[in-house]
């Protein structure tokens, strides 16, 4: 017998709710960030679709700023790789 | 008879042709070709008569004689003009026709236009002429076959299903007619000989007659100009721009008198009208209108067509046109610019309605506001005021009227058919004031149904007045009685104006609500991008140095992260 709780907890579930906002937030880049264009992409959100928005920005600018820190430790190893090479040569 | 014996080049020149041969007996051979032409050899003496001014005339002259063609009994289905002549075949076996004197001639060359623009005639068919009986036919066309010639040579005396008739009067009146018409021309050419002769000999009589008149003219117009030539006077005016020439005889005398009286008299006019003309100059400068002084008249541009084919005389007539046509002029100029001011008036309160009924939306005030009309009749009456802060009634912005015959019948048709009446965007400051009565027997019910202040002068007036005749028995919605109109208009104002504002204080949360949202979201979205770009960056940055790195080290780095 498969154990359904694991097969349940691995199916991929699409989330439509945060599909649509990436969506949104998609076409706000494509027609450009102003007042007026996000005004008129968002008006029919509701209260919770609009904290949910303000809520996707924060974490993906969290994981950007992540993800830009790791390449900073990255090149930072790097170049102390390179010097350390420079004085064995 | 003039005549006149015309070389080969001058035939040549004078038939716009090259293809005229001599043919050895005093005669040209003229092979008749180009477009719409016939294309057979016209035979033509070498002697041509000479026309008025001396110049030989082409013989080849198709003339229009209806009798002749029309008596022939044949429908040619175009317009015919004829030759007369003679009909022969060449030794090649060509058509040839010989012209000839007309009571001479055996046969007929008719030419038939036909086609063209607005006509409908399209000549006849080579079958047609031979049923017919036709000794040559031939049809010359246009491309499109729209326009074209047909040409036709049969007997001078033929008619179509009869035996020949005798035409030998018409012939003879042909013949008559053009030895008429050479006599003219030798009488008139005689008559200008002496005349010429005349004035050769008057020459030096009448110069010295005429010497002093010319310079008084020219005193009075110093654009009349003359020229002495042996035979004739010209005498021009430049300025009016016309030329003539005169023999030299005692009525030249008499014409130039005559000019120097008019010419004086111009002057005379133009003296004394052209100070009163000019005292307009200021006037027809602010009407950017420039005038020119002509000799016997003066003429005005104006930068309309206003006055274009107009002129004013030298005279009192003439001023008084003038006048009245200047004045007419800057009446209508006037009335343009006024055109124009109350246009762009127009424009920039409709540009203003734009702007409040947009702040209106923008502030919460209803987009729309529709109620049922019903004014006469026992039944169902009712009726809706949208009323403007300065007292104005506003004019429905659409009619659902059901009864549509109404607006027929009735040129108050608006007021008299039942329906929805709808009014767009209420604007800040206008109320709406409402009444109902269903039927006889109870009171009207009056309501206020929008308002956001208190009601103003103007407003209380113009409703007091539309509902004081219905204010004997009337309620509120509520039931209540209203005994006091005014009062009651006041109150339920105020009441509703409380309500009203709380809408829009709501809307305005609403919209501040959504306004602050959509500036974080700006914001977030903004601080993302700027994150991004970093990120992209110090990726690729990364990707350089690790291209730095040896391969074994690369891996090791990589293992590290």
């Amino acid at each position: 017998m498969y154990n359904l709780e694991f097969i349940e907890s691995i199916k991929i579930v699409d989330d439509k709710e945060k599909e649509n906002l990436l969506k949104i937030q998609d076409e706000i880049e494509k027609r450009g960030i102003n007042k007026e264009n996000i005004l008129a992409l968002t008006k029919n959100l509701s209260d919770n679709q609009k904290n949910a928005l303000k809520q996707l920005y924060r974490e993906q600018i969290e994981e950007l700023n992540f993800s830009t820190q790791q390449y900073k430790k990255k090149i930072l190893k790097i170049k102390s790789d390179l010097e350390k090479l420079k004085k064995f040569n | 008879m003039s005549k006149k014996k015309v070389t080969l080049e001058e035939a040549k020149e004078i038939l716009g042709s090259d293809k005229i041969f001599y043919n050895g007996n005093r005669k040209f051979n003229v092979v008749d070709t180009g477009k719409y032409k016939s294309g057979i050899t016209i035979e033509i003496p070498q002697e041509w008569n000479i026309n008025k001014n001396r110049k030989p005339e082409s013989p080849i002259n198709y003339i229009v004689y209806r009798e002749l063609t029309d008596g022939m009994n044949i429908d040619f289905n175009g317009d015919s003009s004829i030759l007369l002549g003679r009909y022969r075949l060449s030794k090649n076996g060509r058509p040839v026709f010989e012209i000839t004197e007309p009571t001479k001639s055996k046969d007929i060359l008719i030419k038939v236009s036909w086609g063209g623009a607005f006509n409908t005639t399209r000549g006849r068919y080579s079958n047609y002429a031979k049923e017919i009986g036709a000794e040559f036919f031939t049809k010359r066309s246009s491309n499109g076959r729209g326009a074209g010639n047909d040409y036709w040579i049969l007997p001078v005396d033929f008619v179509r299903d009869m035996e020949s008739r005798d035409v030998s009067d018409i012939l003879e009146d042909i013949q008559r007619q053009e030895d008429e018409m050479v006599i003219e021309i030798d009488d008139y050419i005689a008559r200008e000989d002496l005349e010429i002769k005349n004035s050769i000999e008057n020459k030096d009589r009448v110069y010295g007659q005429i010497q002093p008149i010319i310079q008084n003219i020219q005193t009075f117009n110093p654009e009349f100009e003359f020229e002495i030539q042996a035979e004739s006077f010209i005498y021009k005016e430049k300025k009016e721009g016309y030329s003539k020439t005169r023999r030299y005889s005692d009525a030249l005398v008499s014409e130039l008198n005559d000019i120097l009286k008019k010419e004086k008299s111009e002057k005379n006019a133009r003296d004394t009208y052209i100070p009163m003309y000019q005292e307009m100059k200021n006037t027809l400068s602010t009407l950017d209108i420039s005038i020119t002084y002509n000799n016997t008249d003066v003429t005005l541009t104006a930068p309309t067509s206003y006055f274009d084919y107009k002129f004013y005389s030298y005279s009192q007539n003439g001023y008084n046109s003038f006048i009245n046509d200047v004045t007419q002029y800057q009446e209508k100029i006037a009335q343009e610019q006024e055109e124009a001011r109350r246009k762009a008036e127009e424009l920039k309160r409709a540009a203003e309605l734009k702007r409040r009924k947009e702040e209106a939306k923008e502030s919460g005030y209803p987009e729309k506001f529709e109620f049922w009309n019903r004014l006469g009749g026992a039944t169902n009456l009712s009726h809706a005021y949208v009323i403007e802060s300065n007292g104005m009634i506003r004019e429905p912005d659409y009619n659902n009227l059901s009864n549509i015959n109404h607006k027929y019948k009735y040129s108050d048709w608006k007021n008299e058919a039942d329906g929805t009446q709808g009014y767009m965007q209420i604007l800040p400051g206008e109320i709406i004031i409402t009444y109902t009565k269903d039927y006889t027997a109870v009171p009207y019910i009056f309501d206020v149904k929008w308002a956001d202040d208190e009601i103003t002068e103007a407003q209380l007036e113009v409703i007091c007045d539309e509902l004081a005749e219905k204010a004997s028995f009337a309620e509120n919605s509520d039931e209540q009685e209203i005994t006091e109109v005014k009062q009651w208009v006041i109150n339920a104002v105020k009441t509703k104006a409380i309500e009203c504002k709380k809408q829009l204080n709501i809307r305005s949360q609403e919209q501040s609500q959504d306004d602050s949202f959509v500036e974080e979201i700006v914001s977030l979205a903004e601080q993302k991008f700027k994150a991004k770009e970093k990120n992209e960056q110090a990726g690729k940055l990364a990707s350089e140095y690790e291209e730095q790195l040896p391969i074994q080290t690369n891996q090791q780095s990589l293992g590290d992260d």
